[in-house]
């Protein structure tokens, strides 16, 4: 019954996926946290179990939200404008370190007439991806008051924040740099990790979801292994790592921006 | 003449002496004696003859060259032992063809009696294979059938989820100036004309729900229908006793997953579509807080004990597998149409 090579093979992450700019990741550390590494190591002699990471993607209407997921999930591009209505999700599957692992993707619809539906499915997410048009300064703006409304629904310190910046393709090398400026800005304010992709190219969306994907694992099992829920793999990885590690990276930093 | 041949003949040193000397001696010696018994008389010498005689008889036979005898008898032996010898190289030539025959004929038995036992082994193994066989096949015909089975459901969750995606997009051409009367109840009523439709929103919220629903449900067996092609694929033989058992687990676990994706409780995920989408997201106080970090801190249960579940690796093995499946195979939900 041993069954190997699980999920596509385009799906595997066997090493953390780099951020995109130094000055807004998540964290600096070139590689997968050691002791989740190990964790990893041990689970592969028994302790399996279906993983799931909830990513909510929020932002303002049009900047491309859907596309992005779609660009991602099923690699195709639509150029009609399409609003979406409430929520939707994507499931997409991917092995980390030999481990897999799921994101459940919630698109939520920008317009303001949904948000009452769309923040109901905020609760319990575990990255929050905020996007904004890379070529509409306006959206960039109301990046902050997305995000205080999805933490809203959310523990701060147990979410790991990403700011995309979307159509990548529409803007000049001129534009997008001043663009980059202020997005930075923002980015380092809510400690999120910056992004700039475009759907329509296809230009660093994938590279982009397994960074999120990468890091929502390997907070999961931080958080696994801080809980102690899961003695298994807590008890094989205190031997190599010294605990204290275990915590330095937990208790996250509150962000400025939002309360 | 005797005094003649006497003189040398007497005088032949001993070592040359030889039977003619001998003899001639004994022919000097009888004549002197004949010459003396017809002088005195025949019994003057009768008895000096016989021992004369004897001394006689006595020097040739030491005088006699030693080796003639002997000689003789050797060439008589190594004659008798040459004959011997051929004798024995004959039975020994006899003998060995024999031998040589019977180490064929030894060399042949084992050659036969490995061969019988080959052959034994082999009609041995003839009947287990045809034997696993058999299984086989009938785990296949099992397969298969269970294959139709969830090629049927996926057809039927297809066919929902299109239906329901009619619906959102019929939704989307009328939500225009539905919406912003946010908590106001079903407007058209009876009149039913779809293109003045009004949805509350809580309607809308169902339907999302139940799209939700939908998409799970397609998901998970999607999913299933990946894992029992791929175990078809495998070869490896199932006892029917475990298929069945996995078989359950996988239906439990489908119950979890299915709760951790609409997040819902794991009792209500067991009516699909019949949920109230209100309790269920609002009022049920472990909606998320089960499976997500953050709310789920106040009730650590073992069972869900953060940001994931980690399935009980005993029940979690076959599903486990369950969620893995062949390359290129679909993974997602179906994209909406």
């Amino acid at each position: 019954m041993n069954v190997l090579a699980p999920v596509r093979r385009d799906r595997v992450v066997a090493a953390l996926p780099q951020c995109f700019r130094k000055e807004a990741a998540a964290h600096g550390r070139p590689a997968f946290h050691a002791a989740v590494a190990a964790a990893c190591r041990e689970q592969r002699t028994g302790t399996v179990g279906f993983k799931i990471s909830k990513i909510i993607v929020v932002g303002d209407l049009s900047v491309g939200k859907t596309c992005l997921i779609n660009r991602f999930c099923k690699d195709t591009f639509d150029k009609n404008y399409k609003a979406t209505i409430g929520v939707d999700f994507e499931m997409e599957r991917f092995e980390v370190l030999g481990v897999p692992f799921s994101l459940q993707l919630w698109d939520t619809a920008g317009q303001e007439r949904f948000k009452c539906i769309a923040s109901t499915y905020y609760r319990g997410a575990q990255a929050i991806v905020i996007v904004f048009d890379l070529n509409d300064v306006a959206s960039l703006e109301h990046t902050r008051q997305w995000l205080a409304d999805a933490l809203k629904e959310n523990d701060p310190s147990n979410v790991i924040l990403f700011l995309v910046g979307s159509k990548k393709d529409l803007s000049t090398p001129a534009q997008y740099s001043l663009m980059e400026k202020d997005a930075l800005k923002v980015a380092q304010e809510m400690q999120a990790e910056y992004w700039a992709v475009s759907s329509l190219t296809g230009e660093n969306v994938r590279d982009f979801f397994f960074r999120v994907a990468a890091l929502a694992f390997e907070s999961s099992v931080l958080a696994e292994l801080e809980r102690g829920g899961a003695r298994r793999i807590a008890d094989t990885v205190r031997i190599s790592s010294p605990e204290s590690d275990l915590y330095l990276t937990a208790p996250r930093r509150k962000p400025k921006c939002c309360q | 003449m005797a005094e003649r041949g006497a003189e040398p003949l007497w005088r032949t040193p001993p070592g040359r002496l030889a039977p003619p000397h001998v003899y001639r001696m004994a022919g000097a010696l009888g004549a002197e004696l004949r010459r003396l018994s017809g002088r005195f008389g025949p019994d003057a010498v009768a008895g000096l003859v016989p021992p004369v005689v004897r001394l006689l008889e006595l020097l040739e036979a030491l005088v006699a060259p030693p080796g003639a005898e002997a000689q003789r008898a050797q060439a008589e032996r190594v004659a008798r032992l040459e004959e011997q010898n051929r004798r024995l190289r004959g039975q020994l030539a006899e003998r060995s063809t024999a031998r040589k025959e019977r180490e064929v004929m030894l060399r042949l038995k084992e050659v036969v009696d490995r061969q019988r036992d080959e052959i034994r082994a082999q009609a041995h193994e003839i009947v287990c294979k045809s034997r696993d066989t058999e299984a086989l096949q009938e785990q296949l015909n099992r397969f298969m059938s269970m294959n139709e089975d969830l090629r049927h459901k996926v057809a039927v969750v297809q066919a929902q989820l299109k239906s329901a995606l009619e619906q959102k997009s019929d939704l989307e051409a009328v939500e225009g100036a539905s919406l912003p009367a946010e908590d106001t109840p079903l407007r058209p009523g009876p009149g039913k004309s779809p293109a003045h439709c009004c949805f509350s929103r809580e309607e809308l919220q169902q339907i999302l729900q139940e799209r939700n629903e939908l998409k799970t449900n397609l998901f998970l067996v999607q999913e299933e229908l990946a894992y029992y092609q791929r175990e078809l694929l495998n070869e490896e033989r199932i006892p029917s006793f475990f298929l069945d058992a996995m078989k359950s687990s996988i239906k439990k676990q489908r119950r979890k997953i299915r709760a951790k994706m609409l997040g819902t409780a794991e009792e209500s995920a067991s009516s699909p579509g019949k949920a109230p989408l209100p309790h269920t997201f609002i009022c049920s106080p472990c909606s998320f807080g089960l499976w997500y970090p953050g709310s789920g801190r106040e009730a650590p249960t073992p069972s869900c004990s953060g940001a994931w579940e980690i399935i009980d690796s005993l029940e979690a093995q076959p599903e486990q597998e369950g969620r893995r499946e062949p390359d290129g195979s679909p993974h997602r939900a179906t994209p909406p149409l």
